[in-house]
């Protein structure tokens, strides 16, 4: 028994010497014993720590708020522990204040105003509050760089609390502590940051109620008819002028993190948010609707908000440069605000995160169908009202510079009970599509195609002062092209959607409009995993932003972001589903992406479920060894079509089609992903698997496209479609670089033909020089396909000349006049001539090099 | 009902109970859900548990809360004929309520997740 006792009592003794021992922060070896005076109370004895990036910081439990509190006196040593300068006293000694209402002091020792002349910041240690330190007090003296004693290799400090007006630090014992001599490490000024959101990233308010974003009120009014004083009138004005800015969207609910962890992470760095000048974090919120391109009431925009944004900051802080994070339009707003202040921008770093910089086509989605932005009783309608007159969604649309480099990003089939016909819009054809069949704002259309000039979609930034990065979001899959279905029925025209085109991108913005920007290589990142709204706060992406910023060196998984382009591909499935279907997909880890309670939820990394009209389309990645559980289950009674696209960087490599497949509203089911992928069918939803269903049909598509070519005589010019072993016309890309016309198919086998080197459309002529298939040159001669064509002053067309020579034994010439068209040469069914009356137009089709034509 | 039927339905109350008492997860979830329109947002009861570095913990504990009431109901149908009626269905009707609230608790941390374009 008395060797338990024993055993006991060493324990006991000798875990506090061991927790002591444990707990010593492995910093510099002392070069003196620590040095206490007298029994300090435990409750009050400051203590010392480093952060995580070497700041060094004072901690007060300050038990008697009442209480006056003396600041310190410095011991400095050499390397060889040789008291240099000691005795003193930093503050003179007597120094002292209360600090009411604060029961944790922390005191961190800093370099960031006066580079060389280090001195405190005093902080809450509670709250994480900045805490004023006014300079015409005593105390002030700690904010000031009278706390400027020459760096040195290690500085011993003492605290201590006692009455200032009866005190030595030679004779008081008691409620004194000295730390070990401490390596102390100074920070370079921190440059004052200020971070922009994008769209619907600020709140909206209307007197005490928010009109963005309240979940709740969401929740709970059904239509959300009460954001309606959101909207804009047809002539860019507010319907509600009393609407007033909030904070930025920071953190809604528990675990939604927009805007609040990139604050805090910069906080924990030490930066500080207060309206003080020792201030160097900053936020701008301000008013979405109105874009870049829309004007105030008083005739500002948003650009001038921002630019005194950065006055008011350099004015707070003494700082003569500004640290930009802009995060989607927020970096269009800077960007304008650079080109219109070349030389005096005071920008030093900008970071662009997902900046769409030549738009994005997710934009016309919200302008023809809105969105519920994964708020599932946020109704698309509302949204769909809202967008419609809002300058922003109008600077979001894909821009002139996008389609010359993406091509077209609207694409309308045309379909009757016998054929169906489509056509990829050109950029003006895109603008009636919208104002004239869509009914949108045309005002806004024009201000935003103002706003997007070649010049400001590529402007360079760097040349006027900025050091810019970007961090782009790569491996979503993103709509990159809308394709609107109109079919003829008896009764008028249906229009409904078919599954939009994907690339690589954020979600919402393509990563070749978030690349569109001049910068240099090894300032551009790429975020492999990443969410567009809440890519500020992401994990890694946070990170990134702070180290690129603070030149902190905070662990970012090189996994999930990188600077290898090639990582940006689109390996994956894309399913598409034709109701009545419902479809619910649950990746390896649990998330889940489908429809609840009528609306999309998506937490799959990088995958993305669109509907469009009744149709939805589902884009799953699978380079990363993802695996899914995909369930069906039948909302109605009729047929489904189910349609399954292997894709490879972003091309369509296999092709699988379950088509017409009977449901019911019993119906349950599991579709099985893979090379061969299957279905299995519980018809009855009892559990039990009743058929296996094979594809109709697996098509791999290794065939190029062949040339459709006819004049048209409204655009005056010649016309190019494609056809295709597989891909429908409709999915068949037309770039039309006036002497080089490309078709690519959705597997990304390419057809080229190359005209005779001249303007066509200037010079009226055109005739076929070459012709490739996947890159590999077929001979042409001696065929020949050549138009040339004139109009008179009043745009009436004078003439038109066709003449189409096949080397399989045919040559046709039609040539009109004004009135009638002569049709004379010979194909297989031998010698042709023959007049027609008015305009007869042929179609001319390449075949393997050859051509073939009708009329 | 048994002692040993008492337990268990203690012990799965508890698994709501003990969380909600110490920490609050649905009442704050809740409280936070319908505060997101107020320009000067509140907290229902402040704790560790709200802060980014225990989300996961946070999502744990209300995943445990959901089953732990889904259990209680379930046991306390199955072992229907041992309770009394004037203490069943108030007991059925009171774990229905919370259990319906759990769930949009549990839906608005765990699935839950808006995105702006």
């Amino acid at each position: 028994m008395k060797k338990i006792y024993t055993t006991l009592l060493l324990i006991f003794l000798i875990t506090p010497v061991y927790n002591v021992y444990a707990q010593t922060p492995a910093y510099p070896k002392p070069c003196a014993p620590g040095y206490i005076q007298g029994n300090v109370p435990t409750t009050q004895v400051p203590d010392y720590d480093y952060t995580s990036d070497g700041f060094l910081e004072f901690h007060f439990r300050l038990t008697n708020p009442t209480w006056k509190y003396n600041f310190g006196q410095e011991k400095i040593y050499d390397q060889n522990c040789n008291l240099k300068v000691g005795g003193t006293g930093i503050f003179n000694d007597k120094r002292a204040s209360t600090w009411p209402g604060v029961s944790h002091l922390v005191l961190r020792y800093v370099d960031d105003i006066y580079p060389g002349y280090p001195h405190f910041n005093a902080f809450n240690g509670d709250t994480g509050a900045s805490i004023p330190l006014d300079t015409s007090t005593i105390m002030g003296n700690l904010s000031q760089n009278n706390v400027g004693f020459l760096p040195s290799p290690s500085i011993r400090l003492i605290f201590g609390n006692r009455d200032p007006n009866n005190f030595s630090w030679n004779t008081e014992t008691g409620d004194l502590i000295s730390t070990p001599a401490l390596q102390l490490k100074i920070l370079p000024p921190k440059t004052p940051v200020l971070i922009i959101p994008g769209v619907l990233g600020t709140d909206i308010n209307k007197g005490t109620d928010k009109l963005w974003l309240d979940l709740g009120r969401n929740f709970t009014d059904i239509g959300d008819q009460f954001m309606d004083p959101l909207q804009f009138n047809t002539n860019l004005t507010p319907l509600d002028t009393s609407l007033e800015i909030g904070d930025l969207v920071k953190n809604p609910l528990i675990g939604q993190h927009f805007y609040d962890l990139i604050i805090q992470e910069f906080k924990d760095q030490g930066y500080i948010e207060s309206t003080n000048s020792d201030a160097n974090l900053f936020t701008f919120p301000y008013d979405w609707r109105y874009g870049v391109s829309g004007v105030f009431s008083d005739g500002s925009t948003n650009v001038d908000l921002l630019r005194q944004k950065i006055q008011d900051i350099m004015t707070q802080t003494g700082s003569n440069k500004v640290d930009i994070i802009a995060h989607s339009t927020g970096g269009l707003l800077v960007k304008k605000y650079v080109m219109n202040h070349l030389s005096d921008n005071h920008i030093g770093k900008a970071v662009f995160v997902g900046v769409p910089n030549t738009g994005a086509p997710k934009a016309i989605k919200v302008l023809l169908k809105g969105d519920s932005f994964g708020i599932p009783w946020l109704a698309d309608s509302e949204m769909k009202k809202i967008a419609k007159n809002l300058p922003v969604i109008y600077d979001l649309s894909p821009s002139q510079q996008y389609f010359n480099t993406k091509g077209s990003y609207v694409k309308i089939i045309n379909q009757n009970l016998f054929s169906s016909s489509s056509q990829d819009l050109d950029f003006s054809q895109t603008n009636s599509f919208l104002t004239n069949d869509h009914n949108l704002n045309n005002q806004a259309l024009s201000s935003a195609q103002n706003l997007h000039t070649t010049n400001f979609d590529n402007f360079d930034m760097r040349s006027n002062g900025v050091d810019l990065y970007s961090i782009n979001g790569c491996k979503a899959g993103t709509i990159t092209k809308i394709i609107e279905r109109r079919t003829q029925k008896i009764f008028g025209t249906e229009v409904s959607y078919d599954s939009p085109q994907r690339s690589p991108g954020d979600g919402t913005v393509p990563l070749e409009s978030a690349t569109n920007l001049p910068i240099d290589v090894g300032n551009k990142y790429y975020a492999l995993q990443s969410d567009h709204g809440k890519m500020l706060s992401q994990d890694n992406v946070r990170q990134q932003i702070v180290n690129i910023i603070s030149g902190s060196n905070l662990a970012v998984d090189d996994t999930k972001i990188s600077q290898d382009i090639s990582k940006c591909k689109l390996n994956g499935k894309a399913i598409s589903v034709f109701s009545p279907l419902d479809i619910n997909i649950t990746d390896q880890d649990g998330n889940h992406a489908g429809l609840v309670s009528g609306s999309i939820e998506n937490n799959i990394p990088n995958a993305s479920f669109d509907i469009m009209g009744e149709h939805k389309f589902i884009y799953l990645p699978d380079d990363e060894g993802q695996t899914y559980s995909v369930k069906i289950n039948g909302t109605g009674n009729g047929t489904f079509t189910l349609i399954e696209d292997a894709l490879d960087n972003k091309l369509i490599q296999q092709t699988q089609i379950f088509r017409d497949i009977p449901v019911t509203t019993n119906l349950t089911g599991q579709v099985n992903l893979g090379t061969a992928t299957t279905l299995s069918l519980d018809n009855n939803g009892d559990g039990i698997i009743d058929q296996t269903i094979q594809p109709s049909l697996i098509i791999k598509d290794t065939t190029a496209p062949e040339f459709s070519v006819q004049f048209n005589p409204a655009t005056k010019d010649l016309q190019f479609t494609g056809t295709d072993n597989i891909s429908g016309p409709e999915d068949i890309t037309v770039i039309d670089n006036d002497t080089v016309i490309t078709l690519s198919d959705r597997a990304g086998n390419t057809s080229q033909m190359t005209l005779k080197d001249r303007n066509r459309r200037s010079a009226m002529v055109a005739e076929m020089q070459s012709l490739s298939y996947n890159n590999q040159i077929v001979n042409v001669s001696p065929n020949i396909l050549k138009f040339s064509w004139s109009y008179d002053n009043s745009g009436q067309l004078l003439s038109l000349k066709q003449i189409v020579k096949s080397r399989s034994n045919f040559s046709i010439s039609a040539t009109y006049n004004g009135s009638s068209t002569q049709i004379t040469g010979q194909d297989q069914t031998g010698r042709i001539s023959k007049t027609l009356n008015g305009l007869v137009l042929l179609k001319v089709f390449t075949k393997m090099g050859d051509l073939n034509w009708s009329y | 009902m048994t002692k040993k039927q008492k337990v268990w339905i203690g012990i799965f109350l508890a698994m709501f109970i003990m969380p909600e008492v110490l920490w609050s997860p649905v009442g704050n979830t809740l409280y936070s859900f319908f505060q997101s329109g107020k320009i000067v947002s509140q907290v229902f009861r402040s704790n560790f548990l709200l802060e980014y570095r225990y989300e996961s913990l946070f999502k744990i504990i209300i995943t445990m809360q959901l089953i732990g009431i889904v259990l209680a109901l379930f046991y306390a149908i199955k072992y229907r004929k041992n309770i009394r009626n004037l203490v069943f269905w108030p007991f059925v009707l009171i774990c229905l309520l919370l259990a319906i609230i759990i769930i949009f608790a549990f839906y608005l941390i765990v699935i839950f997740s808006p995105s702006f374009p």
